[in-house]
């Protein structure tokens, strides 16, 4: 996404609770001071509305210039909560006391925001599959009285993907049959068979580090398995038994999230689409996204 | 466990500086109730001291408002109310709990602050509020805003209160006043020292020390001799045989006033509480809604309660004409007492029927007899003005015009006494005349056929200095006040003098400019253009000066602001783009994704020249934005490196 930069534009004031007593005083100030002919007094609930108005124009300069640089939320699963990141910086001059929400988040306030971009996060708890719609990000400010809020909503079209929940159950349940044609003989990633030791490379899954040899001073190394060839995995929806659309896509998605963990080699077969077997994480986020959006009329535009 | 509140402290120092002002003025054991608790607040954040029950807290308030109402005798008047606003609001800091709490404490502080306005309007006390409400508002961005430190919030809430200045005095300037009031008042300074309805001995001595203002006075022309200086407030007619009192037979003057030696001035009259308007000699005509009675006194409908502004014309010669029938008043005496006195002054009558001659004798005998002027008298017993003429033969000036207006009366001469001021003391930078308390006085008319009503002041027969020199230095030496019987003090007093007179200087042009703008003020301003003299232009042109420092003033604070809050990484980085972009002029300019060892090395490239420079300010900024902060001396080096790179132009 392209940094957003707040303006005037879209931007409203409202005086707080506190806001409308301070009015109520001055406002008795001066009928006071007007009844007892006292200029003093008089001056005084002047000033004090002065100020409050004069604090306006901070409120309002404390939040203009403020820049929402990035936003993303990684996946996560149904059930658990949906963290949406940002990165905020202030154009010129600081900003203060800012509060970042979403309607159904809690606020999170930032004191001070400069120029050095600034990340924060925002949890929304996710209970449903799917894109996940945090819905405007709204940035408030009372700053520096607290008599006035200036207070922006912004549309970032940012989502989360939701996963289904995964209910764990038997590995067996899924149906096993030999791959044809080209990949036949060919060693596949697997689990059974240790075929030796490679460099790391960034990405591989932590618990095949060779820690011995790591110890050693050996640098990092991966032990590397290998399934005997020509066996692979599909997971297909026909074969979950149960009546419930929710609960066949939980026992799949656990389905994936083992035959990943064991570096296996699968595919996943669902009314209406199938992605052909294959490993990696790539794969298993393919795999778990069909899952999430399987059967789901929302596809937001994502930028 | 209570967590300690940090915002607790400084809202109670706001509270502290907020009702300091009032300390004077509430009973002590106020003061001592609210430091206790206020201490115990603070107790409560720093020592973890548990709170109060609420329980203990709402009996305690009950507690505190009898005590009120028995400090002030159960009377409903303006003290007891700020009296009563003083507990609740020493008790507040303990039951904060919640942000609502701490906002409301914060606009009961601005009450407090608006409320003392009620009791003293001067210059000093303009610059207290502003200091009171500054720090104040620097409260109420601290507990909505508490991480960054007090003192840049003190610097933001005196930015913002500049800011509103502007708007501030043209609301001053424009808002509509009222006439009157929209309900009534009370007078929350019911104490004011000066003269009431009777006269008895002791009241005016009981004045003499005390040094606050009756009125300041701004002549349009030269000030008239000291002797001329006697301010006329209330004349006595009637003798019960303690005291004079003033009744009120004199009926209202029908018509203007005329004699020579006019005078024309400017008073501006403390409130004082009672109806009585002061003027020199014998006023022309009265201002608006006052009235001139017969005897040429001013009374006023309502009390003064505010400081009141009035302009008089007065005559020093005249003759105030036959007597008038009602003023036979001026001859009635009790039926019986002090027949020593009444002996003496048949005896005077008898001799020679002269009026001219009896007042001559009458002086004569004050000033034979041994007659001390004091601050002090003899207590008098019995017939009081016997005792005084005949055995002690001290007193302060109302016992001197009391027995001499008795003895007058006796002789059949129409004579009341008079009760005001004599003198006043010059203000030197202000050209005008300041009269206080002490310089409060009595003295005696009498009725001649050949110049009516004339004035006799017995005083100045036994204390000539009265009249010239003020009263202070008319008393004996052990009873002159003590910045005149010391000699070390005396010097002290000299130099203090002028300090003095420069404040009541400024203070009196406060009073004139802002607390005495009214109604009548606004409406002249707004249809004539002209305010007590001075044209829209010159208003126009003070203004532009105002703000014109306004600017200068918010550009300091402006620019102090900045340059203390940026943090350190900030000023690193802005310095750091300074650089970069001096560069672009000669280089590529930096990629955004590019980091800075990369991009000095792209540079070294291009500009074997400046390798060695960029190399080190590079260096320089990795450390400091990247590093463990680096040290003062880095930032320094680096910004300073960054001033002096000159890249220079590109060469082929």
């Amino acid at each position: 996404m392209q940094a957003y930069t707040i303006r005037g534009k879209g931007i409203r004031f409202r005086p707080t609770g506190y806001g409308v007593l301070f009015g109520v005083v001055v406002a008795a100030m001066t009928l006071g001071s007007l009844n007892y002919n006292n200029n003093l007094g008089l001056l005084l609930a002047f000033l004090l509305g002065g100020m409050a108005m004069a604090s306006l124009l901070h409120t309002y300069n404390n939040i203009t210039g403020l820049q929402i640089l990035s936003m993303a939320a990684r996946p996560v699963f149904a059930g658990e909560t949906a963290v949406y990141e940002l990165q905020v910086c202030a154009e010129a001059l600081p900003k203060r006391s800012i509060l970042f929400s979403f309607q159904q988040s809690e606020a999170i306030c930032q004191d001070m925001i400069t120029r050095l971009p600034r990340r924060l996060s925002l949890r929304i708890p996710a209970d449903q599959r799917g894109w996940h719609n945090p819905g405007p990000l709204r940035v408030e400010t009372r700053y520096p009285f607290g008599l006035f809020r200036s207070m922006m909503y912004i549309s970032l079209n940012i989502h989360c993907l939701v996963y289904p929940k995964p209910i764990p159950g038997p590995f067996a349940a899924v149906q096993n049959y030999a791959l044809s044609g080209s990949q036949g003989g060919k060693e596949l990633p697997g689990m059974d068979d240790f075929k030796g030791l490679q460099p790391y490379l960034p990405g591989e899954p932590v618990e095949h580090i060779y820690w011995k040899a790591f110890s050693r001073g050996q640098g990092l190394q991966i032990k590397q398995f290998v399934e005997p060839a020509g066996t692979v995995i599909v997971f297909d929806w026909n074969s979950i038994k149960g009546v419930h659309v929710e609960h066949k896509l939980s026992r799949l998605c656990d389905a994936v999230l083992k035959a990943h963990r064991f570096n296996l080699f699968y595919g996943l077969n669902l009314p209406g689409k199938s992605i052909p077997p294959d490993a990696g994480n790539t794969h298993r986020q393919n795999c778990l996204k069909a899952l999430a959006l399987f059967q789901t009329s929302i596809s937001p535009v994502i930028t | 466990m209570k967590i300690a509140d940090k915002d607790i402290p400084a809202i109670l120092v706001a509270l502290v500086i907020a009702v300091i002002p009032y300390w004077l003025r509430l009973p002590i054991w106020i003061t001592a109730w609210a430091l206790f608790f206020w201490g115990y607040a603070f107790q409560t954040t720093y020592r973890n001291w548990p709170l109060p029950k609420p329980w203990l807290r709402q009996t305690l308030i009950p507690f505190g408002l009898l005590g009120v109402l028995f400090s002030y005798d159960w009377a409903l008047a303006g003290d007891t109310f700020v009296g009563m606003l003083a507990i609740m609001v020493s008790l507040k800091p303990l039951e904060i709990r919640t942000h609502r709490d701490k906002m409301i404490t914060v606009f009961l502080s601005y009450f407090i602050i608006l409320t003392h306005l009620l009791y003293d309007n001067s210059f000093f006390i303009a610059l207290y509020m502003l200091v009171s409400v500054c720090i104040t508002t620097a409260v109420l961005i601290h507990i909505n805003h508490t991480s960054a430190g007090m003192p840049a919030h003190l610097k933001l809430s005196a930015r913002i209160m500049i800011q509103a200045f502007p708007l501030t005095i043209a609301l001053f300037i424009l808002f509509p006043r009222i006439q009157g009031h929209f309900w009534g008042v009370f007078n929350p300074a019911a104490e004011r020292t000066g003269f009431s309805e009777r006269l008895s001995p002791g009241d005016i001595s009981s004045l003499a020390q005390d040094n606050a203002i009756a009125f300041r006075v701004d002549f349009h022309g030269n000030i008239p001799a000291p002797d001329h200086l006697y301010w006329r407030g209330i004349v006595f007619w009637y003798f019960t045989g303690q005291s004079w009192e003033r009744g009120n037979r004199a009926p209202t003057r029908q018509s203007p006033f005329l004699g020579t030696e006019t005078v024309q001035y400017t008073i501006s009259l403390e409130p004082h509480d009672k109806r009585w308007w002061f003027a020199l000699d014998l006023p022309e005509f009265a201002p608006r809604r006052v009235r001139l009675l017969d005897d040429f006194s001013l009374t006023s409908w309502r009390r003064v309660t505010v400081r009141t502004v009035y302009t008089l014309r007065s005559h020093l010669a005249f003759h105030t004409g036959p007597l008038r029938f009602w003023e036979a008043a001026a001859l009635e005496l009790p039926p019986q007492g002090n027949p020593k006195a009444r002996a003496l002054a048949q005896d005077w009558w008898r001799q020679n029927r002269e009026p001219e001659a009896i007042v001559a004798k009458a002086l004569s005998f004050l000033k034979e007899n041994g007659f001390g002027y004091t601050l002090r008298p003899t207590l008098l017993e019995g017939d009081s003005i016997d005792d005084f003429l005949f055995r002690t033969r001290n007193g302060y000036c109302e016992h001197f015009a009391s027995a001499f207006a008795f003895l007058m009366r006796a002789a059949h001469i129409p004579a009341r006494i008079v009760g005001g001021y004599l003198g006043g003391e010059r203000n030197p930078f202000g050209n005008y005349l300041i009269v206080r308390q002490s310089d409060a006085h009595a003295w005696v008319e009498v009725w001649l056929p050949k110049t009516g009503w004339t004035r006799i002041d017995p005083t100045s027969a036994i204390a000539p200095a009265r009249v010239q020199q003020g009263s202070a230095a008319a008393l004996p030496p052990a009873e002159r006040p003590i910045y005149l019987s010391s000699q070390y003090l005396a010097t002290l007093y000299r130099y203090w003098k002028p300090v003095q007179f420069a404040w009541d200087r400024v203070n009196t042009g406060w009073n004139l400019r802002v607390i005495g703008y009214s109604r009548s003020q606004q409406q002249e301003l707004l249809t004539s253009g002209e305010i007590m003299g001075a044209s829209v232009k010159r208003i126009l042109i003070g203004l532009l000066f105002l703000s014109a420092a306004i600017a200068m003033g918010l550009g300091v604070f402006y620019w102090g602001l900045r340059k203390s809050d940026l943090i350190q990484t900030e000023r690193v980085q802005r310095a750091y783009e300074i650089f970069c972009q001096k560069l672009a002029r000669t280089t590529r300019p930096r990629r955004p994704e590019q980091g800075p060892v990369d991009y000095g090395r792209q540079v070294a490239g291009e500009r074997a020249d400046l390798a060695q420079r960029v190399a080190e300010i590079t260096a320089l900024y990795v450390r400091l934005r990247y590093g463990c902060g680096g040290n003062e001396g880095d930032e320094k080096r680096l910004q300073s490196l960054v001033k002096g790179f000159k890249p220079g132009k590109k060469r082929d």
